[in-house]
This record gives C-alpha cells, sequence and structure tokens, in this order.
C-alpha cells in the first residue's frame, strides 16, 4: 500500500502552502478630510480602519478627541461642532483586540466655507523585483470617478506575463485590494478612470503578476 | 558497434529528462526491426525563476509532472521513427496563505491532461562504418496539452502550438582504455507557431561505460536562444515557465542509467541551468525504466 501511495505522489505532485510574509501596521485614516471648516458650522467625519493585512474592519471602539473643546467639539460618531476661529486638531483612535491606530487631523477654523484637503496625491512606481518598472502617477477625483494618472516616464518590463495592477493598503499583497485590470500599457503615460472609489481608499499602486502570484512592484500613494 | 548500441539506449534517457527537447540518439540510427521504449517520470517544481534579464525572481511555488512513454522504432538501418508521449502531465500551484493571519489568500490550483507530444523521423546521412555518424532529424511538436488550465488561464500542460524542428547530429563513439565513450553534437532549428519565437538550439553531450557496459555515465549540455521574433510573454501571457515564449537557457544534464538485464534498465537524472530567461530555476529529475528489444 505505501509503494503505492508513494507512486501516486509522485505521479501526482500534491498541492502545498506557501506563506506570504503580508503584516502592516493597523491604520485609521480619516477618509473626508478638510483643510479649513466655517466657523458655528457641524461636519460629520469619516474613519476607515484597517487590520493587520491592510484589510478593512469595524474597530471593537472608537475615540474621537480635539485638542481645545472651547473651539471645536467632536462626539464619539465623528460629528464635529465649530465654535470659534483658529487652528484645531482633532485625533481618532480605533482598537479591535490587540490592534491599535489612531490619525490626527489639522486644520483651521474660519469664518469662509468648509474646504476639503487636497484633491489630488501623488507617487513614484517602484520595481521590488528584477524586472523594469517605474514612473510617476497621480491620483485625483473626476466626479464620482477615481482617475490614476501615469507619466510619460513610465516603463515597465513587458516580458512579464500577466501583469496586473491593483489598489491597495497592504505594499506586499493584493488580498483585499481594488483590481484595476490587466497592464495594457508597458511605456508612456496613459490612465485608468475607477467608479465609486475615494481618493483615500487605497496607499498603494500595486503590481503583481497573477500566474506567479508574486508582486512585481509597487508606488506609495502620497 | 556494442558501444554504439549503448550509446543509443542511453541518449534517449537523456533526451527524455529534458522532455521539450527530445529528440533520440546523436548521429546514429536504429537498425531495422530493433526498437527501445521506456516509460519514465519527469518533474521540476520551483519557487523562483528567471526573469527576462537573466536575474532569479520568487513565485508560488509550482510544478510540473510529466508521465511519458518514449518509443524508438528503426523502420530500416537507416530511417528511425520516434515518439515522445507524456500519457499524463500534472501542473500545480501551492496556495498561498497570509502568514499573519493564516487566511487563505490564493487557492492551490492544478490542472492534469495528456502533455505535448513528439513524433519524429530520423535518417542516417553518413556512409556504414563511418567513423564519424550523422543524421538529420525532423520533429512534429504536437500542441495536446493544456495551455489555459486553472482559474485565470495561466496553468498549463502544453504551450499550445504546433511547432516543427529540424535537427542535425553529429556522434562518434571513442575508447579511453578499457573505458568505452562517445561523444556528440547538434544543432536545430525550432519553428514556431501561434506568435511564439523560433528558436536555435545547439548542444553536446559525453557518455562513458562503467561495470562492463551495465553502467553508463552522461553529461549533457544544451543550449536554446529564441530568435525573438514572436510575441512578449505578456502579450502572449505564456508564462515564465518550461511553456513560455522566448525561454532560452544553457542546461546541464547530468545522467546514470542502469543495465539490469541485456533488455531491462533503469536510469535518473539531475539537470539544472548555468544561465535562463524566462523558465523556472529549480532543478529538474527524472526516473525511468526502459526496454531495450535489439
Amino acid at each position: 500500500m505505501k509503494r503505492v501511495a508513494s507512486l501516486i505522489f509522485i505521479l501526482t505532485g500534491c498541492i502545498g502552502q506557501d506563506v506570504l510574509m503580508d503584516e502592516v501596521s493597523p491604520v485609521i485614516r480619516i477618509t473626508n478630510p478638510i483643510s479649513t471648516m466655517e466657523v458655528n458650522t457641524t461636519y460629520q467625519f469619516e474613519y476607515m480602519f484597517l487590520d493587520n493585512v491592510g484589510l478593512e474592519t469595524q474597530p471593537n471602539s472608537i475615540i474621537w478627541t480635539t485638542s481645545d473643546m472651547s473651539r471645536l467639539t467632536i462626539d464619539q460618531n465623528g460629528l464635529a461642532e465649530s465654535l470659534d476661529n483658529g487652528e484645531i486638531t482633532i485625533t481618532v483612535f480605533a482598537n479591535s483586540g490587540e490592534l491599535e491606530a489612531d490619525t490626527s487631523l489639522t486644520f483651521e477654523i474660519t469664518g469662509d466655507p468648509t474646504m476639503m484637503a487636497d484633491d489630488e496625491r501623488t507617487g513614484k512606481i517602484m520595481t521590488t523585483s528584477s524586472y523594469q518598472l517605474e514612473g510617476d502617477f497621480k491620483l485625483f477625483k473626476s466626479g464620482d470617478d477615481l482617475i490614476v494618472d501615469i507619466a510619460s516616464n513610465y516603463v515597465a518590463d513587458d516580458n512579464l506575463p500577466g501583469l496586473y495592477v491593483y489598489l491597495t493598503n497592504n505594499p506586499n499583497s493584493p488580498s483585499g485590494g481594488y483590481e484595476i485590470g490587466a497592464v495594457q500599457v508597458f511605456s508612456g503615460a496613459h490612465k485608468y478612470t475607477i467608479p465609486d472609489v475615494g481618493l483615500l481608499d487605497y496607499d498603494y499602486l500595486f503590481y503583481y503578476c497573477k500566474p506567479f502570484k508574486v508582486k512585481v512592484g509597487h508606488g506609495d500613494i502620497e | 558497434m556494442e558501444i554504439l548500441n549503448n550509446y543509443k539506449k542511453l541518449s534517449l534517457a537523456i533526451l527524455l529528462t529534458i522532455p521539450f527537447l527530445a529528440s533520440a540518439g546523436g548521429g546514429w540510427t536504429k537498425q531495422k526491426g530493433t526498437a527501445y521504449y521506456k516509460v519514465s517520470q519527469w518533474w521540476v517544481v520551483a519557487a523562483k525563476h528567471y526573469t527576462g534579464t537573466g536575474g532569479i525572481d520568487p513565485n508560488v511555488t509550482t510544478g510540473t509532472f510529466n508521465t511519458s512513454f518514449y518509443g524508438e522504432y528503426g523502420i530500416t538501418d537507416r530511417l528511425t521513427g520516434i515518439v515522445y508521449f507524456p500519457f499524463f502531465s500534472r501542473t500545480f500551484r501551492n496556495e498561498q496563505v497570509s502568514g499573519t493571519n493564516g487566511m487563505v489568500t490564493s487557492p492551490g490550483e492544478a490542472v492534469n491532461s495528456i502533455g505535448d507530444t513528439d513524433i519524429a523521423v530520423k535518417y542516417g546521412l553518413s556512409k556504414p562504418g563511418s567513423k564519424f555518424v550523422f543524421a538529420g532529424t525532423l520533429l512534429l511538436g504536437l500542441p495536446l496539452g493544456k495551455n489555459d488550465g486553472g482559474s485565470d488561464g495561466s496553468l498549463q500542460t502544453g504551450d499550445g502550438e504546433f511547432n516543427q524542428m529540424v535537427r542535425f547530429d553529429l556522434s562518434r563513439s571513442f575508447s579511453i582504455g578499457k573505458i568505452n565513450a562517445y561523444g556528440n553534437i547538434y544543432t536545430a532549428f525550432n519553428n514556431r507557431t501561434n506568435n511564439f519565437s523560433d528558436e536555435f538550439r545547439a548542444g553536446g553531450e559525453v557518455g562513458a561505460s562503467f561495470l562492463k557496459n551495465k553502467l553508463w555515465g552522461i553529461v549533457r549540455v544544451d543550449m536554446v536562444e529564441s530568435l525573438q521574433n514572436g510575441l512578449s510573454s505578456a502579450e502572449g501571457s505564456s508564462g515564465a515557465t518550461i511553456f513560455a515564449n522566448n525561454t532560452e537557457f544553457i542546461s546541464y544534464t547530468y545522467e546514470a542509467a542502469y543495465y539490469a538485464t541485456d533488455k531491462l534498465g533503469f536510469s535518473a537524472s539531475y539537470g539544472g541551468a548555468f544561465s535562463a530567461k524566462l523558465i523556472f530555476a529549480s532543478p529538474s529529475y527524472s526516473v525511468g525504466v526502459f526496454l531495450d528489444l535489439k
């Protein structure tokens, strides 16, 4: 019987298991940041909490605080009310088991209408493999669409099979990311239009070889 | 003549260690009515590959196993028919799990089918009794394997293209003291279809016998050079596997074959590469049993 089992193993080649090192620091992100807030108004802040593999998850607890309660108050649902002019910093802290993260946002309370923070993010694609992959890019919103605008200095090796591009929150894995699609352009400027994705939803432009299940490179979205 | 017969047996064993190079016998042809059969298992399991620049990058662990029948039959003293038929070919890749939370990030997959098959005829071009023997081979590579398996179509047991290869072998036997030996060099042109690049191939081998010609040791070097006249891997999505387009390599194979009886023998081999592009960067192995019907 053992001989038969050995023969079957030789003839078939069993599927095993590879381990992907994909741990990242938990992150909480304010997804609708502002640069100024009109005095004597309210504003609902929203957040996204990402676990230690970059997947969005609901925290067990969330705490909002403000640097000066005489200038701005904020409740535990993230609803802020501006009371007086001047600079203010809010902080949100999230906790999920052993995972913790916090982030702060500083803005000005003025007499002018509330303004959203920067509406453009930029980055530089860099290879993490032996394949050539480089170029600058920027992200911006166009209506409900997110535009990924790759610059003219972009180059990718076309010897690489099955190259796909993603938006992710993990620089080591496409899991939980948004698959933009197969790479069709290997040099020069080009754009991707992505519906219903926020400017702050992802932190990495991620290039991945699907057949080999391996990362090729990425760009931090600053 | 004994050494020539032994050479023929062993050269077949070598060739099966690199199935996609299968073409047999050097400059020698089988005598009319004689045959050589072999059933073998060849495999490679790789967690890294040679890139298009010759560097080495990781990949999910991927394996290819070919269980094959090889046959060579002397139609006439000068004309030999050859077939290489991988009747069971399996390609798999491992599942990937998160090292952080153990969740499966990419499921493992496998595809089983028959593999790409070669049929060939070899014609002896040298005069009987020549010190050097010379032969030409026409090989047809039949795309009977699967080239679009798995959830994303990238698991392959074949390249999906019909190729025609012309090959010329020049061989000679000799002795070193009491040791019988032989040498062979070859060159070949492989015309590939379906937007695959054509290939120039060349190589050589030396073999020597021990234990009264029961045990043969062989060292072989093969080279494949792409003419780069097909689509790139990205355009063709053929991957960097043994089935990739624009694959290039200079490889070596160590082979041992043992005759348990006059007709029945066993062989084993180990193969690797000195340098390569777009192919797995791990050793290949084979084991087989052969029957030599003189």
